[in-house]
């Protein structure tokens, strides 16, 4: 069934909000261009919203304004709309992270949404067994890498290893690489823990849109 | 991390790429997408690509086949973007045509062209223009020098006058090629808070405080607080909400 649609007219009244407040949400990217519906009606042109939806939203903004900053809603409300403004100061809440990512963080606060998808990894990989040690190699290696946000499919990130053996000494070395597929490593070296930067991807956006 | 900066003197071409400063005087290419501290072109530059800069300065044709994103930038002459325009602070006098425009504080002075919709927290257009899509901003002021026509206007402040805001040249201009005193702006709906509105025709106009100046041809406000219509202005209907 079509969800019921309000007119923009009686959003505003009863919201009790302003036609500038409601453009400036529109254009900060809290309420999705999607949900602007314009229709002819028999007194001119006019806007209609999916009603449950914004009102829902709007009710959201309106309890989350005074202690947030509009990015920081942004990142609550539609985390889709606009990741580059997500300033996110806790990022163990995020399931994808969680308390294993929590040795990881090397801020108080304010990382973005690369810095959470770095975290992201890192976390997933002492999950998969990985020393903090380990998995700090990942996180500042795709930390420096936010292209890869961008096009995540095809590409490999994996957590390595190698044992030097020399005259009466061993050492066991762990390496980060981020390549391409095919990624080749020499035959010596052992992969630990291989990343799937997709699926942690939708993970960390998904779980962004559900702290809210 | 160190990067090159280059340079065209005359007439040149540049590879797309990372740089700490592009400069352009003569006539310049770029093939590919470019992103620079600082671009600046005289002449003739074209991108074939998109553009990314924190400054950004050009003057005579400028034209960038892909999407322009910058921190803060002038241009004037001839200013084509055919892809996306975001800016923190951006300002065009002459002619530009472009995409959607997003930013900061958005001002052109002179003829504007944009595929999609003008966002920011303060648009300013001075001249003539055609946005197709909606002119959105907490503040949007238009002076209108010629026939300008958008979708629709929505913000906090809206004010539209007839001619410019630095008069001068550009209504000099207008009495030349004959458009002096035809600023007129065609909409379908004006929504806002305080509206500010003189030679406008539009199917509706929305907001709480609003003056109907001269000029105007409105089929229908509704209004809130209070509504002021000039002796010179047609409403057909008149409702408070």
């Amino acid at each position: 069934m079509a969800e019921e649609l309000i007119s923009k007219k009686e959003v505003l009244r009863l919201t009790g909000i302003s036609y500038g407040q409601l453009y400036r949400w529109k254009r900060k990217g809290l309420i999705p261009e999607a949900w602007f519906i314009r229709k002819a009606t028999p007194t001119g042109q006019e806007t209609f919203f999916p009603k449950e939806r914004i009102l829902e939203r709007i009710r959201r903004i309106q309890e989350l304004k005074e202690e947030r900053s509009l990015d920081e809603l942004v990142a609550l409300l539609s985390p889709e709309a606009r990741p580059e403004a997500i300033r996110w100061d806790d990022p163990t809440s995020l399931s994808p992270i969680g308390e294993e990512g929590r040795v990881l963080l090397w801020k108080d606060g304010g990382y973005t949404f690369p810095e959470l998808f770095a975290l992201a990894c890192g976390a997933e990989a002492v999950r998969k067994g990985a020393r903090p040690g380990e998995a700090r190699l990942l996180v500042d290696l795709l930390k420096g890498a936010p292209d890869v946000l961008k096009s995540p499919s095809g590409i490999l990130c994996v957590l390595a290893e190698k044992e030097v053996t020399g005259e009466g000494l061993s050492l066991r070395v762990a390496f980060a690489v981020l390549g391409r597929e095919p990624l080749r490593l020499d035959p010596g070296c052992r992969v630990r823990v291989r990343l799937d930067l997709e699926k942690i991807l939708e993970g960390l956006k998904l779980s962004l849109g559900e702290v809210s | 991390m160190d990067r090159r900066s280059v340079s065209i003197a005359g007439a040149g071409k540049i590879e797309g790429g990372v740089y700490d400063r592009v400069k352009i005087s003569g006539s310049g290419k770029v093939t590919g997408d470019v992103e620079a501290e600082e671009f600046k072109g005289a002449g003739a530059v074209t991108v074939e690509g998109s553009l990314r800069a924190r400054r950004f300065d050009v003057s005579g044709a400028f034209k960038a086949e892909g999407d322009l994103e910058i921190e803060e930038g002038e241009a004037s002459g001839s200013f084509k973007v055919e892809g996306r325009v975001t800016a923190r602070e951006l300002k065009v006098s002459g002619a530009a045509k472009c995409g959607p425009i997003q930013g900061g504080y958005i001002r052109v002075n002179g003829a504007l062209k944009a595929k999609g919709d003008i966002e920011a927290d303060t648009v300013r257009l001075s001249g003539a223009f055609k946005v197709e899509g909606l002119i959105s901003a907490d503040r949007v002021e238009i002076h209108l020098e010629d026939r300008s026509k958008a979708r629709e206007l929505g913000g906090e402040v809206i004010e539209v006058r007839r001619g410019t805001a630095w008069g001068g040249l550009l209504s000099t201009l207008g009495r030349l090629l004959g458009t002096h005193g035809r600023g007129m702006l065609e909409v379908e709906s004006v929504e806002g808070d305080e509206l500010d509105l003189e030679w406008v025709v539009a199917e509706v106009v929305r907001g709480r405080v609003v003056r109907i100046g001269p000029g105007c041809r409105i089929g229908r406000v509704e209004y809130q607080e209070s509504l002021e219509v000039s002796p010179d202005a047609q409403v057909g209907e008149e409702v408070k909400a």
